[in-house]
């Protein structure tokens, strides 16, 4: 579990000093709607990329797309860190990019849709240096008539 | 654009203080828990996004999902008492040259080589392949790595150094994903126990480390440093006094 007393010690430490720059007092908050009318993309931090795709170089601050429809043998991963599991996305890509579970979702009527477009980043970069990837994710998902961003680390 | 979000490490969504976010039990790299428990990760997803319904934030919750304890501890016993099915070759010796590791892991992999299929076929996929090279010519740049570090890299889009991470990480993958194939071996612990600690490529990635760590090359130093061995490998979490809360 990712509780911190079950951390390596040198891990622990990285994480409980790692800067955390948030939303300082300014936290954002977009009116709701319901669920069952959104369309909702992904985020991942986990450097997934399809098997073509560029490999993630060490420090990257650019991100990869992944196509609503992908083929779930397609996405590999090319993320620097040994320090997290990776036999649970071997075994199923949705353990860390839940896209089949969005589809059933969408098929089930419980969301409106699943956008086309979903991303990744490598989060081993700080996010500050990520804000330019931000903003072109942002673009695309609004061209794609994305309103709900579901982000989930690894 | 409303947002969700799942959160493995609380302290960092509390310095951060998103306007949703969901806190997971689960350890890292298993955001939504359990590899192929629809049930169960369909929940985790379901608390994530329930979150938007909220009229107001920011707004933290914890995940009362879990998963089943995996009994895997980090002591030195569990660390090098599993017995491995899989019939492979005898491990070298504990201070052979690196020539010799090199031979062997060639033998390891066609040891594993059915399991590994086993395990594709089961899976319908596999995330062997971001270095582009057959599994055996990864091994061998590795080898030949380990025997003399100025030896070429098989490709030259990419720093050396960047290759070698590329070729181990897909060593790493074929090991662990033809070890899945074999009952008993769920948890991620156990599975990186027995590679680091029962198998020649194991040893290779030591020695590797040790390499690394001693290189006056920037990339290999970062290498040696910290992409290499994971830390609870070379720090086990249960052997250092004063837990930090």
């Amino acid at each position: 579990m990712a509780r911190l007393d079950t951390i390596p010690l040198s891990e622990r430490k990285m994480m409980i000093e790692l800067d955390c720059s948030g939303f300082e007092g300014r936290t954002p908050f977009v009116t709701p709607k319901p669920l069952s009318e959104r369309r909702i993309s992904l985020i991942s931090t986990a450097a997934l990329n399809l098997r073509d795709d560029a490999v993630y170089q060490r420090g990257a601050t650019d991100y990869r797309v992944i196509p609503g429809d992908v083929d779930p043998g397609e996405v590999v991963m090319t993320h620097s860190s040994v320090n997290f599991d990776r036999t649970g996305f071997q075994a199923d890509l949705n353990v860390c990019f839940p896209i089949e579970r969005l589809h059933e979702l969408a098929d089930g009527g419980v969301i409106g849709s699943v956008a086309d477009f979903h991303f990744t980043v490598s989060g081993a970069a700080h996010p500050s240096d990520l804000a330019g990837s931000a903003r072109a994710m942002a673009r695309t998902m609004k061209a794609d008539g994305v309103d709900t961003v579901l982000l989930v680390p690894i | 654009m409303a947002t969700t979000q799942i959160s493995l490490i609380r302290i960092h969504t509390e310095k951060t203080n998103p306007p949703r976010a969901l806190w997971v039990p689960f350890e890292l790299g298993r955001p939504l828990g359990v590899p192929g428990d629809v049930a169960s990760q369909t929940r985790v997803l379901m608390a994530a996004l329930g979150l938007l319904d909220r009229e107001s934030g920011p707004v933290l919750i914890d995940c009362t999902e879990d998963v089943p304890d995996d009994g895997v501890e980090y002591d030195e016993d569990a660390m090098t008492g599993m017995v491995c099915a899989i019939d492979l070759p005898k491990l070298p010796d504990a201070n052979a040259p690196a020539s010799v590791l090199g031979q062997a892991l060639l033998g390891e992999i066609d040891g594993l080589a059915p399991w590994y299929d086993l395990a594709v076929r089961s899976r319908g996929r596999t995330t062997v392949g971001p270095s582009g090279l057959e599994i055996k010519a990864a091994a061998k740049f590795l080898a030949d790595f380990l025997e003399d570090q100025s030896t070429r890299a098989p490709r030259d889009d990419l720093e050396k150094g960047r290759v070698l991470k590329l070729a181990y990480e897909d060593l790493k993958a074929y090991y662990t994903e033809s070890i899945a194939a074999q009952p008993g071996y769920g948890a991620s612990l156990r599975v990186e126990n027995w590679l680091f600690n029962e198998t020649t490529f194991g040893r290779a990635l030591w020695m590797l480390r040790d390499i690394c760590r001693a290189s006056d090359d920037e990339y290999e130093k970062y290498l040696g440093g910290n992409s290499i061995v994971p830390d609870r490998q070379i720090n086990p979490p249960n052997s250092i006094k004063g837990a930090v809360e």
